[in-house]
């Protein structure tokens, strides 16, 4: 398989606009054939933006009588413990279109108050008036109960043309003010996303293909458009995840299944874990203040990247970020009028990033413009240049090592035993020093490093994940219900993943329960320990046996109390398109001659180093720090002692000292 | 990277900051991950600390603040008594009496021993869902004494030289409801403290035992210099302030809480002369907790990112009389000093604060944290059930903008109980939760709104402790600003309303609603001065 790399700026006015031009500069390239192209896999943040920005479509909730509030009051906890002027990020929904009905269902299931359908038919009328774009409805206990969601739904569809989004669709799981919040994250989301895919394939078609369209989940795998349209809460981490699932294949490739994977860019850094080939998942997510409880993948964002500015606080202590002097004016070295001192420039002073090296492949490097950014700061840190320098480094890769801590050791996982897959455009340059501080042996360099995400995205499988919350002791629910309602997951998963093209026979299952001892309030997630969907006696005593293992294991004890099944989860995949991300360089650009400068890794001096392309490295050949490969879409450095190797797919593998 | 003058460089200083928070960060982790019962996992009503060789803190990992700034105590208490401690030695402590803040928070110290000498203490504190006493849940809101509200522990070795001293480990347990849980919880403690020593140990190794010495003393004098410029940027000049707790909940009513504040230069002087005498009822606060509401309230109205440790709190010279209410002598109750009363020490702080700098005053929140616990047996299978819960209410407003509505404010952000959660686990149904439209103080900003939570016994009977408060009083208004709508609490039984008292137990039975409403914040400036674009979302949100 041949594999070109592209990377065109977005357009973020109309975002469909940079994806058709780049479509239109394939055609062009003649790197692909508008009538024979498939599919397109796709990773957007155009949900993410619309949530973060509040561009959402004005839209109504209906829930049970007496809570209203519930989207408002979430969990009581303010953001920050220490901030009197508390401010939470709005509710999506104003108060007055925040509407009550009246019906109730009770713990175990039973309606204790009928649906009123008079309070329903006031409310439609409200809404027919009303200007709104989309509906959701959430009713008390409508993972045990859908039908009250079902017939609001259908009345006030029948009123109002909008989409209903009903709860017991989205997240049939309980707890009320996270399921709330989702399915409201998602009513919200349906026009944008709705408006945006429409308008890629409508353009695509001008442009005379009819490709499959897929989108990237924030689980890491990809679901059809129609889908993404109708449930474009599951689409909220599109591009993190694919760069997650691009190392996950990197590690799978180098035979490596314990990673930890380190993404940093302009002006964040995300980390996240991989543990035995398993992204590690959360339920318990949330973007800009707006829990969204779908399954997707565990990413931890700090504001630490290239562009992020260092500062000497009141107190006299360096701080790097988490401001960040963005694209525009950019770090000092883009000579674009950028005057504090930033990461990248610290980088340029210590001869990392070189001047006749342009970074990004276009952006030639001002040295007095970084050299003058860093003076200043140093001037009044009574520093030398290269102390103040070298000091940048060492804070902006101290609050990235305690969020490799957070991800890692504060989660039961020792980092020593994990490989560091280091990422983005500043990545490879804070990857030796970040697992050196972390005992982290080896750290492995995507030949990718800078379009990891796109690269990602080809080898996702499409898949769905599907869960149905109980909350009933194990002994009470029995095996026969179990298997009903895993049956029910998978025959609505056989559905939905046949509409996107994928066989009966190519589905691979994974069945999965969120276990507990009675009275807690926290689970874990057990995979079924048997294949197959066919629950025996045999595997209900090998899952809950299972369960005291996984319990001990993470919290040291285990329990006599009985097992409660919080929820059955259901993973639908199909075939992976390809197991490894094989680039093939293109050639015809020219190389660039290696050279030697002088460049600083300690406070010792400058070292003579290497700096050379790193295209030019070629499988098998070694690389012996202190050197500099650089790339046009990211700088690999490599620090005195450490050894790098590359293998036949152009990774690089550094061995830590 | 030093400078020739002996003191470390800026970066080394923060890198340094960093190693040391992320220890007290992963003993806090480690607490969390392996606790036992819910109060602990799920509402992390816990902290963890790191101490150095004079017992003051470093570093602190807390999640709810009236832990805040609290714990050294605990450590001097326990430095003190059990001096000279050894290489696997691991005192405990809840005695509010010597280091404590009330009977259920239990504190772990331990030394870090490098070379057979002592080079810094690891400590964490946790809240225990029971340490016996005459109520479930040890919150008796009608305790008169100490001995009334569970079992005290001095500081005393729990472990001696790594071995479990099991004569006491027994007593301890007999003494508790809920034995095996409070052993769980007591294991992961101790755990706790082994993360905390191991890599503080790996921190030595990696940078040396003087390096590390020198380092705390600087993040120290780094958090005092800060503070120091944090209050010398407030107007030097002296502001006092009076507000009241509403009872004591066994007889005595309302119960004066008063503050003189002095700022001179780069310090801040908090006197709380005229402060009621300490009182027969539970909500009488030791020192600990006096000086943790005051650091609150102080860190919050001055600059939060100073990171929290003893140099943070230099600057800041605490003067509490002994035997009031807010510095309570032996055998005072004091379940709720840590609880309601810490809320009122915040108001008055803030208060005086607020006269000082006008222009930074913030109106009262709610005031409260609304205890409810209930308790009773299950209908079918006759096993007991004790539910636990504090309410949020109404924030209070600023000159920059509106109190928010229905959040934890100041010394709890405790989570709720989601309804789906609790009706699963308890005979209960939750009828109501909203807001309350109208609680909020009028002003040019308007106080947040309190919150109405409404739970139907659905046992054949129950009992009910409440220990809530400005049910009676209520919260301040600030420059012109209307005064919050104070709560109620409200026991409906065959459609008739019944009001309740702020603390006290009450007997439910089946088909009784009992209807908790949490008071308003306080709105700051003249009413009249609202914009018209601010009353008008509010008629059209129905929130006044």
């Amino acid at each position: 398989m041949r594999i070109r790399l592209f990377k065109f700026p977005a357009t973020p006015e109309a975002p469909e606009q940079a994806v058709l031009e780049a479509l239109q500069t394939l055609i062009a390239h003649g790197a692909i054939a508008p009538e024979c192209l498939g599919r397109i896999a796709h990773g957007s943040t155009v949900a993410t933006n619309a949530l973060l920005e509040g561009t959402w479509g004005r839209t109504a909730l209906v829930t049970t009588q007496g809570f209203r509030d519930v989207l408002e009051i979430g969990r009581q906890n303010r953001p920050r413990l220490y901030d009197l002027h508390v401010q939470r990020p709005a509710a999506i929904v104003p108060r007055h279109l925040r509407y009550e009905a009246s019906e109730r269902v009770d713990a175990s299931g039973t309606v204790v108050r009928p649906l009123d359908m008079d309070s329903l038919q006031a409310v439609a009328q409200v809404l027919a008036e009303g200007r709104v774009e989309a509906v959701a409805v959430v009713f008390l206990f409508s993972y045990l109960s859908p039908e009250h969601e079902r017939t609001a739904r259908e009345t006030l569809e029948r009123v109002v043309d909008v989409p209903v989004t009903i709860s017991s669709d989205v997240l049939p799981e309980f707890r009320e003010y996270e399921r709330t919040s989702t399915t409201v994250v998602c009513a919200a989301l349906r026009p944008v996303v709705e408006r945006y895919l429409r308008a890629l394939t409508k353009g695509a078609e001008r442009l005379g293909m009819a490709p499959r369209w897929q989108v990237m989940q924030s689980s890491g795998s990809v679901i059809g458009a129609e889908l993404a349209e109708k449930e474009p809460v599951r689409i909220l981490l599109s591009g993190p995840a694919a760069g997650v699932q691009g190392a996950r294949m990197i590690g799978e490739s180098v035979k490596m299944e314990n990673l930890i994977t380190l993404d940093m860019g302009g002006t964040s850094c995300d980390v996240s874990l991989v543990h035995q080939g398993a992204i590690s998942r959360t339920s318990s997510g949330s973007v800009g203040g707006h829990p969204v409880a779908v399954r997707m993948n565990d990413i931890h964002t700090i504001g630490a990247g290239g562009g992020s500015v260092a500062w000497m606080d009141p107190g006299g202590a360096l701080r790097v970020g988490p401001k960040s002097a963005g694209a525009v004016p950019g770090p000092a070295c883009y000579g674009r009028g950028g005057e504090q001192a930033t990461v990248s420039d610290a980088h340029v002073v210590l001869g990392h990033l070189l001047p006749d090296w342009p970074l990004g492949g276009r952006t030639a490097v001002d040295v007095e413009a970084a050299r003058a950014a860093v003076h200043r700061l140093a001037k009044g840190l009574r520093l030398s240049l290269e102390q103040t320098a070298l000091g940048i480094l060492q804070v902006a890769d101290a609050s990235m090592e305690r969020a490799v801590r957070l991800i890692s050791v504060e989660r039961g996982h020792d980092p020593r035993t994990f490989g560091l897959v280091a990422f983005g455009g500043a990545g490879p340059l804070h990857a030796a020093s970040i697992a050196a501080r972390l005992s982290i042996p080896r750290v492995v360099i995507p030949s990718v490093a800078g379009v990891l995400s796109a690269a990602g995205l080809l080898g996702c499988k499409t898949g769905r994940e599907y869960g149905q919350s109980l909350v009933r002791r194990i002994g009470a629910l029995g095996r026969d219900e179990m298997q009903s309602v895993v049956k029910g997951l998978l025959l609505r998963g056989r559905r939905e993943l046949a509409a996107d093209g994928v066989g009966e026979n190519e589905v691979r299952v994974e069945i999965s329960a969120d276990l507990r001892y009675q009275g807690q309030s926290h689970e874990l997630n057990i995979p079924c320990p048997e294949a197959g969907s066919d629950l025996t006696d045999a595997t209900m005593t090998a899952w809950v046996d299972a369960f005291h293992r996984e319990h001990r294991n993470r919290y040291g004890h285990a329990s006599e109390e009985e097992v409660e099944v919080v929820a059955l989860r259901v993973r639908m995949t199909g075939p992976a398109s390809f197991q490894y991300i094989d680039v093939t360089t293109d050639r015809e650009e020219q190389l660039r001659p290696s050279c030697f400068t002088h460049s600083w890794f300690g406070p010792d001096g400058p070292v003579r180093t290497c700096i050379a392309d790193r295209r030019a490295v070629q499988g098998g050949d070694r690389v012996d720090g202190p050197a500099v490969l650089w790339a046009p879409d990211s700088t690999l450095l490599i620090p005195p002692g450490v050894t790098a190797t590359c293998d036949a797919l152009g990774t690089m593998i550094l061995e830590i000292p | 990277m030093t400078r020739s003058s002996g003191c470390l460089d800026a970066a080394t200083l923060e890198v340094m900051r960093h190693a040391i928070a992320s220890v007290a960060e992963e003993m806090n982790a480690n607490l969390v991950r392996t606790a036992y019962s819910p109060n602990i996992k799920e509402r992390r009503d816990c902290s963890s600390a790191i101490f150095d060789l004079q017992g003051q803190m470093v570093a602190q990992a807390e999640s709810i603040p009236v832990h805040l700034g609290a714990m050294p105590y605990s450590v001097a208490a326990a430095i003190e008594a059990a001096a000279p401690l050894e290489e696997g030695d691991v005192v405990v402590v809840n005695d509010p009496y010597a280091g404590g803040a009330h009977l259920p928070d239990i504190t772990f110290v331990a030394p870090v021993v490098v070379a057979g000498e002592v080079v810094a203490y690891v400590a964490n504190r946790a809240h225990h869902a029971d340490v016996g006493g005459k109520e479930p849940g040890s919150l008796a809101g009608d305790a008169e004494e100490i001995y009334q509200e569970g079992l005290r522990i001095p500081p005393v070795r729990l472990w001696r030289r790594g071995d479990l001293c099991c004569d006491l480990q027994q007593l301890l347990l007999a003494n508790v409801r809920t034995p095996d849980e409070r052993w769980g919880d007591l294991r992961a403690q101790k755990a706790a403290c082994a993360t905390g020593i191991r890599r503080w140990t790996e921190l030595c190794d990696q940078h040396g035992v003087s390096l590390l010495r020198r380092a705390m003393e600087e993040i120290l004098a780094y958090s005092e210099r800060r503070m120091a410029q944090a209050i010398a940027e407030l107007p030097d000049g002296v502001a006092e302030f009076e507000d009241a707790l509403d009872d004591d909940g066994i007889g005595q009513g309302i119960v004066p809480v008063r503050v003189r504040i002095e700022v001179y230069g780069e310090r801040i002087r908090v006197d709380f002369h005229g402060t009621a005498h300490q009182v027969a009822g539970p909500i009488n606060a030791v020192y600990a907790v006096t000086a943790s509401a005051t650091f609150f309230a102080v860190r919050a109205f001055t600059d939060p990112e100073i990171p929290s440790n003893a140099g943070c709190y230099r600057p800041i010279d605490l003067v509490v009389p002994k035997g009031s209410v807010v510095n309570a002598l032996l055998p005072a109750a004091v379940v709720g000093g840590n609880l309601e009363t810490s809320q009122r020490i915040v108001d008055v702080i803030l208060g005086a604060l607020g006269r000082l700098v006008p222009e930074r005053a913030i109106a009262a929140s709610q005031g409260s944290m609304n205890n409810v616990a209930l308790g009773g047996i299950r209908p079918h299978t006759g096993t007991p059930f004790t539910l636990y819960e504090t309410i949020a209410g109404g924030v209070g407003a600023s000159a920059a903008q509106d109190g928010a509505d229905g959040v934890q404010s100041h010394m709890t952000n405790t989570m709720n109980t989601p309804v789906e959660a609790l009706e699963t686990a308890y005979p209960l149904r939750v009828e109501q939760y909203t807001l309350r439209p109208g609680t909020g103080g009028k002003g040019t900003h308007r106080g947040g709104m309190g919150i109405q939570r409404d739970l139907l016994c659905l046992a054949p009977s129950a009992r009910a402790s409440l220990l809530t408060d400005r049910r009676i009083t209520q919260p301040y208004g600030m420059a012109g600003g209307g005064a919050g709508s104070a709560g109620q609490n409200i026991l409906v039984r065959n459609g008739e309303e019944i009001v309740l008292p702020g603390k006290g137990t009450v007997r439910l039975q089946h088909g009784d609603r009992l209807s908790i409403r949490t008071p308003g914040g306080g709105g700051y400036g003249p009413p009249v001065a609202r914009s018209r674009e601010l009353s008008e979302a509010d008629a059209r949100e129905e929130r006044t």
